[in-house]
């Protein structure tokens, strides 16, 4: 039996070779679409499943309310730790971290360079991350002040390929001696880093009242919970507790705080809009859309199937009389034609997977991703295939089957086709697939060209500073740091370079935060305020416009010990009026890096610049405040000219030589780190594109079908038509005309769910593009174009043949 | 074998009963050769194809083998035909996407008959029919005489008691007609019950007795 229909299943494919094509190249594109977004997303759920105990380690961040909002912080008070161990016995161990900032210095023998990224970890780091030591022992790798764990890219290049356990290296400022060497960190591990320092290295630089501060949030802190221990009641407890002890505190500082679990699986996907994470993020909004895309897309070549067969069923119908006349019963046809379009689907199972084989390199390219596929070598995944095979058949093959094995055999052999099956309701089925189809394809054209134009916006707003041409590094050894002001004036004067400035908060990069205060009654009022601590060259460096007042100048002796320059945003957080009347108004600060405990910089505003945002547009410009304070100063930044860009560096690498011959120059230009900011918007405007366009392309397949279809139904009615005096026109027209119908229909439904949709999306930037109704317009007029395009082919070709023939074949 | 009694087969046109069948008694017995005979239109295909349980009488009872058929469920009916019914059309009917052999062989798919026992008893009848030669073939490659033997070969496969055949010669020249004519006269000497719709006189003469159909009344 399944041999005989086996073999009317192939002969049909081969018989009608267009409408199989059709069928089977925008099912195998939907599938392979679907497989390739089904990797990456699977990939994306795989993060730090593999640590022993996965299930009871948590990470705890703080959801953070000030006056500009509530926002989740990912670092937190080293209180937490200290208060788990001590009175929570739910909790087996805790774990304090600490990221280094920065790149760090690294130096064996004649072989040196920087690392960028190192965390600080306690002793039982090895306790929660599941990471296998080729070198060392993980109980004691942190348990030495004087140790340090590398990974092997750092062992190999600092100290090549004997064993590195017990040599000495040199890091920042320290001999470290190597007590770990860590294998390649799993791809699917959180964090990315290339040396761990133990907490003991740093324990004699944390003062214990520091330890004890509920406002210092600077520790990343994980919990390994008992094993049965109830998450969420454990949560509540811990939150009480904290806010209870901290809120009263940290109010004071003008913000409050409540902690909240993170279990160790959800870090990597629901840590996106974090703030001062360090972590490799995902983000689950966009794994989410992604995973609805897929689904789209298959749902739009299964709806090209179902369209295609129903619509092409009556060339079956002979054959379905025949089978019933000679004993078939209703429920063998069905299985034979569900059958049938499994088998379809499982071929375009195989040739979606080819397609995926051949596309994911380009696939795990564009996602900085290492997934394998092979179904030849997995057998879950050959399973699995087969599987979505058999289902996708189903699904795309059963309404057809049905509605195929219903057809009565008498109406047939009889000659009277069109009664054979209920054709009214079969239209109307049709044509909401249809409609279904282009709404989707709308859709995903309207979101993927407001996604293109804020990543456009993001890379192109004016910031209020000009991130061009500028090359920035970090000073190095005593001798630079202590000569700055000659070095930096040695640099002005390399030919190329328009100037510099040395400072410690650039857009960017690291920006320290600290309180302003405003004083009036009694101790006045706190705020807290990002910090820039700057030279009298910053602001022409960097392009910042004073909108107010004036740039700090050498001929005011004040300006280094009593002034500060303020931003818009500062002008309204501390009520000052507008940026006019700030000027003159005094303003307090407790200065760093002194030895008296309350001492006090009091100064006056006496410039205010245009808003600038120094971090990415996923965040509002916070109150900032610029000084004068040469002892935090940290980084230097070269405007260069973009003529002769090779030489310029050169100039400046020759000064860096003078001045720290035995530290390499290790610089970054700017627009760079703003460009890296936007990468995950840019990843899914990317992927938008691509599965727009397969989503269209698909749905515009199964309209050639059908268009194909209907004019080789009505080539008699042509025909006539011809005869009677129709133009090829009036017949491109009428054909055409029905599906222009149902795709415009398409297009009123979606714009308003897409509208929606996306205005939700935007409100999570805080600097964006407004909604555009002509971007929506153009969205449907690109989907009706397109589909007219599709349908018009076929339709021309119908009218343009000759009546006579057409009449004559009938 | 069968007999009808009282039965009617009507449509509703435009809110009115038309009536295709009036009113029907008939008696066919095992062994016999009818030709039923009448004007186009008369409800010919229509008597033939209730009798062959394809189509539902609007009003009747309907007898076959012994078994009160206006009684039956779908299923047991299906089965009943399966078993013991072959038809015949003017149109062969034929499935374009498989050859001869396999036309001939799906009747027995549908009876779950086992594939060694299905080829022996398939090469069987194509050596009867002397269409050997041309179980490979596909229906489009064959002359209509050829393909309407390899549907009589068909409604044959599974020996039934009873072949319907609605004018099984109506698309056929003369001496091709003949041809089918032998085959019907040999199979009714065998014993198998043979009712034919034709408008040959000629053809009826073959068969043992003549119904008259006039507006969709014996007459
Ligand atoms: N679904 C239907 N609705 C209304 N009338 C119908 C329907 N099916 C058949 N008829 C009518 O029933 C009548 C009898 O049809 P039938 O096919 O039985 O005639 P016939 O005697 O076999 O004719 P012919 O010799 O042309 O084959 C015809 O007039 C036909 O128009
Ligand atoms: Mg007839």
């Amino acid at each position: 039996m399944y041999k005989n229909y086996f073999k009317i299943a192939l002969r049909n494919l081969a018989r009608n070779k267009f409408f199989s094509t059709i069928n089977i190249i925008g099912l195998s594109i939907g599938i392979a679409g679907c497989l390739l977004i089904g990797l990456f997303v699977w990939d994306e759920l795989q993060y730090d499943r593999f640590h022993k105990d996965a299930d009871r380690i948590f990470r705890i961040y703080d959801k953070s309310t000030n006056s500009q909002g509530v926002s989740n912080v990912a670092p937190t008070s080293p209180m937490f730790e200290t208060t788990l161990n001590n009175e929570f016995p739910e909790a087996e161990q805790s774990l304090r971290i600490l990221n280094i900032y920065g790149e760090n210095f690294f130096r064996s023998g004649d072989k040196k360079g920087y690392e960028e990224r190192g965390i600080i970890a306690e002793e039982n780091f090895f306790d929660f991350f599941t990471l296998p030591l080729i070198e060392g022992n993980p109980k004691q790798a942190l348990s030495s002040p004087y140790g340090v764990v590398i990974t092997q890219e750092v062992k190999k290049k600092y100290l090549g390929d004997g064993e590195a356990l017990g040599k000495t290296i040199f890091v920042g400022s320290d001999n470290m001696k190597v007590t770990g060497v860590l294998a390649k960190l799993p791809e699917h591990f959180h964090m990315e880093f290339s040396y761990i320092i133990p907490m003991l290295n740093v324990k004699k630089e944390l003062n214990e009242k520091q330890m004890q501060s509920w406002n210092w949030q600077q520790f990343f802190t994980y919990v390994k919970l008992k094993p049965n221990t109830n998450k969420d009641a454990f949560e509540k407890k811990f939150q009480k507790l904290i806010t209870a002890r901290a809120n009263p505190v940290t109010k004071e500082g003008g913000f409050t705080y409540i902690p909240f679990l993170q279990r160790v699986t959800d870090i990597h996907l629901h840590s996106s809009d974090f703030k001062f994470d360090i972590i490799k993020a995902g983000n689950i909004t966009y794994v989410k859309a992604l995973s609805i895309i897929a689904i789209f897309v298959l749902l739009i070549a299964c709806f090209n199937f179902i369209n295609l067969s129903t619509a092409r069923s009556l060339r079956r119908a002979k054959e379905v009389g025949v089978r019933k006349v000679v004993g078939a019963e209703q429920r063998q046809i069905w299985a034979q034609f569900t059958g049938e379009s499994i088998f379809i689907s499982l071929l375009a199972t195989v040739l979606a997977s080819i397609i995926a084989y051949y596309f994911l390199p380009s696939l795990n390219h564009f996602t900085e991703k290492h997934i394998v596929f092979n179904p030849l070598t997995s057998v879950a995944l050959f399973v699995f295939l087969v599987g979505l095979g058999i289902v996708v058949g189903i699904f795309a093959g059963i309404y057809p089957a049905i509605f195929i094995s219903r057809f009565n055999p008498i109406y047939i052999l009889k000659g009277m086709k069109s009664r054979a099956g209920k054709g009214g309701n079969n239209q109307i089925l049709r044509k909401a697939l249809v409609v279904i189809q282009f709404a989707l394809s709308v859709f995903l054209i309207s979101c993927a060209a407001i996604v293109f134009k804020q990543v456009d916006y993001m890379h192109h707003k004016d910031l209020g500073f000009n991130k061009e041409q500028l090359m920035f590094f970090p000073m190095r050894g005593e001798n630079m740091k202590n000569n700055y002001e000659t070095f930096k004036n040695e640099i002005i004067s390399s030919s190329g370079v328009v100037s510099a400035t040395i400072a410690y908060g650039y857009p960017g990069d690291i920006v320290s935060g600290d309180d302003i205060i405003v004083p009036g009654n009694g101790k006045g009022t706190t705020y807290p305020a990002r910090q820039f601590m700057i030279d009298y060259d910053y602001l022409k460096t960097m392009g910042l416009h004073i909108i107010a007042g004036r740039d700090f100048s050498k001929s005011f002796a004040t300006d280094s010990t009593s002034a500060f320059i303020i931003n818009e945003t500062a002008v309204k957080e501390l009520g000052l009026g507008t940026p006019e009347t700030a000027i003159g108004k005094r303003l307090d600060w407790h200065p760093w890096n002194t030895d008296k405990e309350d001492s006090l910089k009091k100064g006056f505003v006496i410039g205010v610049v245009k808003d600038f945002n120094f971090s990415s547009l996923h965040e509002k410009v916070n109150t900032a405040v610029l000084q004068i304070f040469p002892s935090a100063y940290w980084k230097v930044a070269v405007k260069v000219q973009t003529a002769n860009l090779k030489s310029t560096i050169s100039q400046v690498e020759k000064v860096w030589n003078k001045y720290s011959p035995e530290y390499p120059i290790s610089y970054k230009f700017l627009d760079q780190s703003f460009d890296e900011m936007y990468r995950a918007e840019e990843k899914l405007s990317a992927l938008l594109w691509i599965f727009t366009g397969l989503a269209i392309f698909i749905g515009c397949l199964g309209l050639l079908g059908l268009a194909t279809f209907a004019a080789e139904q009505r080539i008699k009615e042509i025909g006539i038509r011809k005869v009677l005096g129709a133009s090829a026109t009036n017949i491109t027209g009428m054909l055409s005309g029905d599906f222009m119908k149902l795709v415009l229909l398409a297009a009123i439904i979606s714009l308003p769910i897409a509208w929606i949709t996306l205005s939700k999306w935007l409100e999570e930037f805080p600097y964006r593009i407004s909604m555009n109704a002509w971007l929506f317009i153009l969205s449907a007029a690109v989907a009706l174009v397109v589909a007219l395009f599709t349908v018009s082919f076929q339709a021309i070709r119908a009218a343009s043949s000759n009546p006579v023939k057409a009449l004559r074949t009938e | 074998m069968l007999e009808f009694k009282g039965i009617s087969k009507w449509y509703n046109v435009g809110g009115n009963k038309t009536y295709i069948l009036n009113n029907v008694d008939l008696i066919i017995r095992e062994g016999e050769f009818v030709s039923i005979m009448g004007p186009s239109g008369s409800g010919k295909s229509t008597l033939l194809h209730i009798m062959g349980m394809l189509d539902e009488p609007s009003e009747g009872y309907h007898y076959f083998m012994g078994q009160a058929v206006h009684l039956l469920k779908e299923k047991q009916r299906s089965q009943l035909y399966k078993q013991h019914i072959g038809f015949v059309f003017q149109a062969y009917h034929l499935i374009d996407e498989l050859t001869v052999y396999e036309n001939i062989e799906t009747p027995l798919i549908y009876q779950n008959v086992k594939t060694s026992e299905r080829k022996a008893m398939v090469a069987d009848i194509l050596d009867r029919f002397q269409m050997v030669g041309k179980k490979d073939l596909f229906p489009t490659q064959l002359s209509g005489g050829q393909q309407q033997l390899v549907g009589i070969a068909r409604a044959l496969i599974a020996s039934p008691r009873l072949l319907l055949a609605d004018e099984p010669t109506g698309n056929l020249n003369s001496k091709q007609g003949e041809e089918i004519m032998e085959i019907f006269k040999k199979l009714n000497n065998e014993g198998v019950t043979i009712i034919q719709v034709t408008h040959s006189e000629k053809n009826a003469g073959y068969g043992s007795r003549v119904i008259n159909l006039l507006d969709g009344r014996i007459s």
